[in-house]
């Protein structure tokens, strides 16, 4: 998958997520942010393209959600305008877990992740030097 | 590595003097979205017993992050791993408990995250 493909689905994130109702949820015991289709199909595959983001690509090769890892002590960090973001993780929903309630402001903000994950994957691109060719990185995850 | 039901219902992995709890409401909430944590738990188990690298953080000292390299291939001049991180959390002296079990696939040079520090590494690693 070419760069632009790769580009195009990380850009269609916001409206994937919308039609398939995506789920919002962070663990703040291990600081990370899950948005993704629930239940997952069971035959997901968890994919790392970047230090802190990692994909959910179901068997079709269809991004089914998203994982940040460290979100307030590292996303939010380098992407200070998502810091009001994680503040609105108030409605808990188990132990650690914590959801938002869905307002214009956490839209506006889910509708710019796409874009944040994209500059954060293509910066840790250019600081290691190697282009991601996320199609045969898909390809290898879906065959273990 | 001995391996019994611990009071939550459960299992306790030993190391040295060590008990690594995983706990039975946290596994249930895990493996309910991620069946592969009760598939491969014993791999679980060798991760925290035979790791390819421990780390540290980021946020606390007492977080403990176990990565264990499962299989890895070579495309374009690129080292695709597939491994399992388990990340846990110190309680005392003896005991640490498991948060969570992730499985997943990458190029090796981002499987460990910049942030955590890196305390042992296996020699010869592929990450």
């Amino acid at each position: 998958m070419e760069k632009t493909k790769f580009t195009n689905l990380i850009n269609q994130l916001s409206i994937t997520a919308q039609k398939d109702s995506w789920a919002l949820n962070y663990d703040k015991e291990i600081d990370h942010l899950f948005w993704n289709k629930e239940p997952l199909n069971k035959n997901v595959k968890l994919v790392k393209v970047s230090h802190e983001a990692s994909f959910y690509v179901d068997p079709n090769k269809k991004i089914e959600g998203v994982v940040v890892e460290y979100f307030t002590s590292n996303f939010v960090a380098h992407n200070p305008t998502y810091k009001g973001f994680a503040k609105q993780f108030n409605k808990k929903v188990g132990k650690n877990t914590f959801t938002v309630t869905h307002t214009q402001e956490t839209n506006k903000y889910l509708f710019g992740l796409g874009e944040a994950l994209r500059a954060d994957i293509y910066q840790d691109s250019k600081e290691t030097g190697k282009a991601l060719n996320f199609d045969s990185l898909v390809n290898y995850a879906l065959s273990k | 590595m001995k391996m019994m039901e611990n009071p939550s219902g459960f299992v306790d992995f030993f190391k040295n003097k060590i008990t690594y709890r995983f706990e039975k409401f946290n596994y249930e909430k895990h493996v309910g979205k991620r069946p592969r944590i009760s598939e491969e738990l014993g791999k679980i188990k060798d991760t925290i017993l035979n790791p390819d690298a421990i780390t540290a953080g980021p946020r606390t000292r007492k977080q403990r992050n176990f990565y264990k390299v499962l299989s890895y291939d070579d495309n374009s001049g690129v080292r695709y791993v597939t491994f399992w991180k388990v990340i846990t959390f110190r309680e005392s002296v003896t005991l640490a408990r498991i948060a969570t079990c992730i499985y997943s696939s990458s190029p090796n040079y981002y499987v460990i995250n910049s942030k955590e520090k890196i305390i042992w590494k296996k020699p010869n690693s592929q990450i």
